[in-house]
């Protein structure tokens, strides 16, 4: 048998037990059940179930339910809103409360409403049911205006806030813009203030490195041994690097040695594979990395006058370098400042040349291809 | 007050009216009028005395509370028993989550007697075999285990059960006190009794 006629068989033998087939569905059950013996019996067992289930013996309920019922309501109409009490204080010792766990509002409530009447209720709450079931609605109608305005607050202040909150940002952003004064607002999103220091203000300390790729790295490294002592800069001279392929030279000089350093450079500047300089800021998080940087590029950027800013200047090297990559026979130069018509005037040199604090620092690493 | 108590013959109807006109004798007749059989639905759908009578009582309360919204489309009967109903089913779901008590754990001799007595009653072949239901259903120990059995069923079959085979409400009642169609209520039923067929196979 299916499972669908096996449910309509079940359906139709539950119905004839209540007897709440018609004449026809009736008597087709009664043929069935005489040529079946398995829905004779599954019949004759429906019926006794439902036999003894109706013969089930019947409890009263308890005593002095209405007054109890009465009770409840006037605590309510008095008592418009749960009391906010922990349920342990509340909770009678109970069957209920000891067998079965019950939610504690529930139990709250049962403790509440089960108070004995003459302790709990006033006679004259008792004597108008209707009257407190009247007051109950209204304090219900209040409780809900108030549960209503609630929400409404709520879902104001859900849109407010974040809505607060964005405004906040976007003026954090737009108003130091336009308003004056509010320099130390924006301070996150400026340059570096290398960048935008009047030049009158500090000199610049140079620190650059040069990289130098070449195959012939052991001519090279004899070739810049041999500047260095020819430009007189062996006392200003280190090296720090002592690799088996790469070696770093240190020199802390004055300006004009470092430039006539690098003018001999200049000669055997075709020998290298590739160049690169990376110009040092003050911060060590500002650098500026030209990439196949000419001589004449880094010795414009150590014969730069102690107030330019040596790190703006290499970020235009480098620019126009990679401008150069795509236009190859772009004549690129050293941008140079322009003089100016107008009163400025460039303040005297703050320090003597060869005083220590003017002095700059070239590192040169040789890599061996 | 003892005299309009006495005076039981009144329609539910005109009870409610007057109830509503806020007679509180009124409120108070239909109490005593179905405070039992709202009291055996409750108990045989949740099987604990106290709960029973606490939501026999607030069956009651939310009956006064809300007797101003009844407009009498249905009998003041279903309604009433709408409310319990529902009150129990809310209250047997909530419960439902801290498991119950075996029928395992009944043992005992006693118990294997009226085991023994409920599968010679329910699954003796013979339709003339000896076996009273109503004197059955008296042993304690077999209303244990019949009581066990429909606590095993879901709420909502349970709740269908007890309203027909207990309460005895026809079909239409029932469907207007769970909010059914009359044909859910016979398929619900019959899925029920098929159900208990099947818990009490495994119980005896």
């Amino acid at each position: 048998m299916r499972e669908n006629e096996k449910n309509e068989m079940e359906e139709l033998l539950s119905a004839y037990v209540d007897d709440a087939l018609s004449d026809r569905q009736r008597t087709e059950v009664r043929r069935l059940v005489a040529n079946n013996a398995a829905v004779a019996a599954q019949l004759r067992f429906l019926e006794k179930q439902k036999q003894l289930l109706n013969a089930l013996p019947t409890v009263p309920a308890p005593a002095g339910l209405p007054q109890r019922v009465r009770a409840a309501v006037a605590q309510k109409a008095v008592q418009p809103e749960e009391p906010v009490v922990p349920a342990v204080a509340m909770v009678p010792v109970s069957k209920a409360a000891v067998s079965t766990p019950v939610p504690a509002a529930t139990l709250s409530k049962a403790a509440v409403s089960k108070a004995p009447v003459s302790a709990a209720v006033p006679a004259a709450a008792l004597s108008k049911v209707a009257v407190s079931a009247t007051a109950v609605r209204n304090v219900r109608n209040e409780g809900e205006r108030q549960l209503f305005v609630r929400r409404i607050l709520t879902a104001a202040a859900m849109v407010f806030i974040p809505v607060a909150v964005l405004a906040f940002v976007v003026w954090s952003i737009v108003e130091p813009l336009s308003g004056p004064g509010k320099a130390t607002v924006s301070s996150s999103v400026q340059e570096p203030a290398e960048a935008i220091a009047p030049a009158t203000a500090v000199s610049f300390p140079l620190s650059a490195s040069l990289y130098l790729t070449t195959s012939q790295p052991t001519a090279m490294d004899s070739f810049i041994y041999k500047a260095i002592y020819k430009h007189d800069l062996t006392n200003h001279a280190t090296t720090i690097g002592l690799a088996a392929r790469e070696r770093t030279y240190q020199i802390r000089a004055n300006r004009s040695s470092i430039v006539g350093l690098l003018g001999e450079l200049a000669t055997v500047w075709d020998r290298c594979e590739s160049t690169a300089m990376t110009v040092h800021g003050r911060s060590m998080a500002v650098n500026a990395r030209i990439e196949n940087v000419r001589a004449d590029q880094a010795m414009a950027l150590y014969e730069g006058d102690v107030f330019s800013n040596p790190v703006q200047l290499a970020r235009q090297m480098a620019e126009m370098n990679r401008l150069m990559r795509h236009v190859p026979d772009y004549d690129v130069r050293v941008p140079v400042m322009p003089e100016l018509t107008s009163g400025y005037r460039k303040p005297a040199a703050p320090a003597q040349p060869d005083a220590p604090q003017a002095y700059v620092t070239l590192f040169i690493n040789i890599r061996s291809r | 007050m003892q005299e309009q108590l006495t005076n039981i013959s009144l329609d539910d109807t005109v009870l409610v009216e007057r109830c509503c006109a806020g007679d509180s004798a009124a409120a108070e007749r239909l109490i005593i009028k179905y405070q039992d059989r709202i009291f055996n639905v409750i108990l045989k759908m949740c099987q604990n005395r106290d709960d029973a009578a606490e939501l026999t009582q607030d069956t009651f309360v939310r009956f006064i509370e809300n007797v101003a919204s009844f407009r009498g489309g249905s009998s003041f009967y279903t309604w009433l028993f709408r409310i319990a109903v529902n009150l129990t089913l809310n209250y047997c779901k909530r419960r439902s989550k801290f498991g119950m008590r075996s029928l395992d754990a009944c043992g005992g001799g006693d118990i294997e007697d009226a085991r023994m007595q409920l599968k010679d009653y329910l699954v003796d072949a013979d339709p003339g075999a000896p076996g009273d239901p109503a004197i059955l259903a008296q042993k304690r120990e077999i209303g244990e285990i019949v009581m066990q059995s429909l606590s095993k069923l879901d709420a909502d079959h349970r709740a269908v059960l007890v309203l027909r085979d207990i309460e005895g409400m026809a079909y239409a009642e029932i469907a207007e006190t769970l909010g059914l169609e009359l044909g859910t209520v016979k398929s619900r039923l019959s899925r029920a009794r098929g159900s208990l067929k099947d818990i009490l196979g495994l119980v005896l």
